[in-house]
């Protein structure tokens, strides 16, 4: 796992770059350090060779001796070999009939033997062996690097000509060039050691420098990065087990605090859209259990329906064959009549008996007039109007007298698409019933309004009738609407008028409610829904 | 409305027939009643009639029927409808057929001699 992590990687990647760049440079410096080595080394080398060829030339010009060179040179180079550096010094000369001899050598003993010009020390200037040498060579094209024959120690040698001037004239044939050559060996071992030894320091160096960058770049990013991102990641942990109210810190001013910063925005959100879910789903269970209750109230109100339309049902088909009979007994009656004068007895009994059946005939009617079933035929009428119908048929009565009529009419209603009669028989009733409570007196108060969202309806209008009379109590106000329930003296009406309004009310699709407080009076209110208008009805 | 006029009478209900036989012959009209729709067209192309009194609600076939064929053949003959009960929607129908007059029961003898005064 730690392989993955981020600080990881950069470490890692950090220390290769280091490596690569940083030893890379090293060992660039140490090759250029070496070369500057070696170089300073061939300089010593031809400095001491032009020492040696100097100290030779005065020697020589001084006192030409033949046996100057025999006796002075050696113990020159001897000592100039002492010098700890210089392994080896040397005076080669060419031979005319080919190859070279070592004239002397600070190594007495080899003074004498043969050297082949293809030997290292002359191959440089002798190419290939030639016997003419190549010229004026740069000091670095005269020098060479070799290990001792003997015991592997690294040497430089470098190779310096001794020209014949003018003043060598003297003794030396002119028509040579080159009397001789020096050839400086001198032992790289110091500058190795040092050069060794440098390096390694430097890579010492160079390695605890890349560690220390290693040590702190690591520490950075643990610092700055690692531990941030540990934070934000618990933070993140925390909001994926739905703690939305843990908010990150934001107080950085870099990408990690406008990560910690968007982070905080994503979580508000995310705890908005909760909320407003909750909040939602809260109130998807209020509407629900609304609408069961609208349900339930509508299923009893269809129960109800029913209930009427069985019981209209059954009493049509006995109320239809009561009128045959009922026929019978009037017209038997009328005859009879006829024998006696209508002061008699016999003909007031008579009298009777046809106002009696023709009180049944009433009955029945009311019953089917309760029981039809028939569709109703809707036509658009204006609610507004219907009403005042209604009124206009009764306000002339007695029972009307004492009874002031308070009109609150919405002018602007729409129309509704009713059986016009039946709509108003309703009225009717409800207005007759109205009246005849208020016997002694008080107010009907009419009203119409389109409403839009009450019992359920999208738009309907709505009629309410109110009196002032002595109101409902309780246990009767929910029986006010069951067939052949009134309140009224046997006789005096059949208890079918609110039935029957009822029925209508409901085959319209509206809804009639009642709402009585005893002392108070009573409201009864239509709904009937307002449809679309009929086609080519402009609304 | 003098008496003296032919009437036919046609309705599955005793009690209706002998009514108004009772309440015309009374009047000084002759009656004659049927009970059976399908039997009237017979009985008025074999006699003549100032007047039918028609019932809707027949078994078999029904008083709109048997108007609409009497009027096929006889477009001016009176014909009183009457019936126990009627939607808007009979009494639309049977004015389209063709009836002259509607009898609602029950009905006494004013109100059946009322009617037939009407259409005579």
């Amino acid at each position: 796992m730690v392989f993955r992590s981020l600080g990881f990687r950069l470490a890692f990647v950090v220390g290769l770059a280091l490596a690569v760049g940083l030893g890379g440079y090293l060992t660039f410096l140490m090759d250029r350090h070496e070369s500057d080595l070696v170089e300073m080394k061939r300089e010593e080398a031809a400095l001491l060779a032009n020492v040696a060829k100097g100290a030779l030339r005065h020697a020589m010009l001084q006192e030409p001796q033949p046996d100057l060179m025999e006796k002075m040179i050696p113990p020159i180079l001897v000592d100039m070999a002492k010098t700890k550096e210089i392994q080896l010094l040397r005076l080669y000369k060419k031979l005319e009939r080919g190859g070279g001899v070592i004239l002397f050598s600070s190594k007495l003993d080899e003074v004498g033997n043969a050297v082949d010009l293809n030997a290292d020390a002359c191959v440089k200037c002798h190419v290939g062996g030639s016997v003419e040498p190549l010229r004026n060579l740069a000091t670095n094209e005269r020098t060479r690097i070799f290990s001792d024959p003997e015991n592997g120690a690294r040497l430089l040698g470098v190779i310096e000509p001794i020209l014949n001037e003018e003043k060598c004239h003297r003794c030396h044939d002119p028509k040579i060039d080159i009397l001789g050559v020096f050839d400086v060996v001198m032992t790289l071992d110091r500058m190795d050691a040092n050069i060794a030894r440098d390096a390694r320091n430097m890579w010492l160096l160079g390695g605890a420098g890349a560690l220390l960058i290693l040590g702190v770049v690591v520490f950075l990013i643990q610092w700055f990065v690692q531990r941030p991102v540990k934070e934000l990641v618990r933070g993140t942990e925390k909001i994926g087990q739905l703690e939305l109210e843990h908010r990150m810190p934001e107080d950085r001013k870099d990408e990690l605090g406008e990560l910690s910063r968007s982070f905080n925005e994503m979580t508000a959100r995310l705890k908005r859209a909760r909320d407003e879910l909750r909040s939602f789903s809260e109130s998807l269970e209020e509407k629900v259990e609304e609408k069961t209750a609208e349900l339930a109230a509508a299923q009893k109100q269809m129960v109800r329906a029913e209930k009427l339309a069985a019981v209209g049902h059954m009493a049509a088909g006995v109320a239809h064959e009561i009128n045959n009979p009922l026929t019978g007994v009037i017209t038997v009656a009328y005859l009879l009549k006829k024998k006696f004068p209508p002061d008699t007895r016999e003909g007031q009994d008579l009298d009777m008996i046809i106002e009696e059946a023709r009180r049944c005939s009433g009955i029945v009617r009311g019953l089917l007039d309760f029981a039809r079933e028939g569709e109703i035929s809707r036509r658009p009428a204006e609610p507004n109007r219907l009403l005042d119908r209604a009124l206009s048929l009764v306000e002339n009565q007695a029972l009307f007298h004492n009874i002031k009529v308070v009109r609150d009419y919405q002018s602007d209603l729409p129309r509704f698409q009713v059986d016009p009669d039946r709509i108003e028989q309703v009225l009717l009733n409800l207005v007759l019933n109205a009246a005849e409570v208020m016997e002694g007196g008080g107010t009907l108060s009419l009203s119409t309004r389109e409403v839009k969202g009450e019992q359920g309806f999208d738009r309907a209008v709505r009629i309410t009738v109110a009196d002032t009379g002595p109101g409902i109590p309780d246990e009767i106000l929910g029986r006010i609407f069951d067939p052949f329930f009134t309140t009224k003296e046997p006789g005096k009406g059949t208890g079918l008028g609110l039935a029957v309004s009822y029925g209508i009310v409901d085959e319209h699709g509206g809804k009639i409610v009642v709402r009585s407080e005893p002392g108070e009076g009573a409201t009864f209110t239509v709904y009937l829904p307002t449809g679309a208008p009929a086609k080519g009805e402009p609304e | 409305m003098s008496g003296g006029r032919r009437l036919l009478v046609v309705d599955d209900e005793p009690v209706v027939r002998i009514s108004c036989q009772r309440t015309l012959e009374d009047e000084g009209h002759a009656v004659k009643l049927l009970d059976r729709a399908e039997d009237a067209m017979a009985v008025l192309e074999a006699e003549r009639f100032d007047a039918v009194l028609l019932d809707l609600k027949m078994p078999g076939m029904s008083g709109l029927e048997l108007l609409g064929l009497i009027r096929e053949q006889w477009p001016h003959l009176p014909v009183v409808i009457m019936t126990g009960y009627a939607t808007r929607e009979t009494k639309r129908e049977a004015e389209r057929q063709g009836a002259t007059t509607w009898l609602p029961k029950p009905f006494g003898p004013p109100e059946l001699l009322d009617a037939l005064s009407r259409v005579l």
